[in-house]
């Protein structure tokens, strides 16, 4: 799959943290659909977060720090940029 | 509304303190508590030990339904933004005190009937303490619910 194409994915999907003119999506919900519909409590075990940070990381209330986002998309065994992503660009673009 | 062990806890804290305090302000103010310094220790002394009891008991119950859990990066930082709140808070108003002390005891040079009390300005300063913690307490209860 290219990059191009897994960053298709439903506008509901995915989450919008506006930092300024920027903002950081996030489409863990999607991930974790794709990952035998994983729940929050599971993610959450795994990255070693409580599942109201996991519930405030996906509805892009919380922005987690590196070292989180990066256990993140260890878990889901994709590239960090194919969690979040920083900008104007969403996954949906 | 579904509460996590943390925002329970918090509400219990914010609820004791708020409560207890709260009484013993009403007291000072109708008059009801006796305006004397050791009077006022046993008091403190009685509401930190009615607390302490408070606070076990409804955190054991609290602890029946949840399992208490471990804090993480986003609770420590809302911590950290609750408490800079109350610090401004705290330090604000020990300066408000501070200065009513030192003018007062500047007017008091001149007039006598200007003398402000020991046990006001302990209860001025417990005031502070008190308002500080509840915004503490308050204000990460809000950063939980609004989402931080």
């Amino acid at each position: 799959m290219s990059a191009a194409e897994s960053f298709s994915i439903d506008a509901g999907s995915s989450g919008v943290l506006k930092l300024g003119m920027n903002t950081i999506h996030n489409r863990i919900r999607k991930l974790r659909f794709d990952a035998d519909e994983m729940t929050q409590q599971e993610l959450a075990d795994r990255i070693g977060v409580t599942r109201q940070t996991v519930v405030a990381i996906e509805g892009a209330k919380y922005s987690p720090s590196l070292a989180i986002a990066f256990r993140i998309a260890e878990v889901f065994a994709v590239p960090l940029d194919q969690v979040f992503r920083y900008g104007q660009e969403s996954f949906t673009g | 509304m579904d509460l996590t062990f943390q925002e329970k806890s918090l509400w219990v804290s914010l609820l004791s303190i708020g409560g207890l305090y709260g009484y013993y302000f009403f007291a000072v103010v109708s008059g009801a508590q006796e305006p004397s310094l050791s009077a006022m220790l046993w008091t403190m002394i009685g509401i930190i030990v009615l607390l302490i009891v408070v606070e076990i008991v409804c955190h054991a119950v609290i602890g029946s339904f949840h399992a208490p859990e471990k804090l993480d990066e986003r609770d420590r930082l809302i911590e950290a933004r609750a408490g800079k709140i109350s610090h401004f808070i705290l330090a604000g108003g020990v300066i408000v005190v501070l200065g009513r002390m030192l003018i007062g005891g500047a007017l008091q040079e001149a007039d006598a009937t200007r003398q402000i009390s020991a046990f006001d300005t302990a209860n001025l300063l417990l005031f502070v303490l008190v308002l500080s913690e509840l915004v503490h307490v308050s204000g990460r209860i809000f950063f939980y619910r609004r989402g931080f």
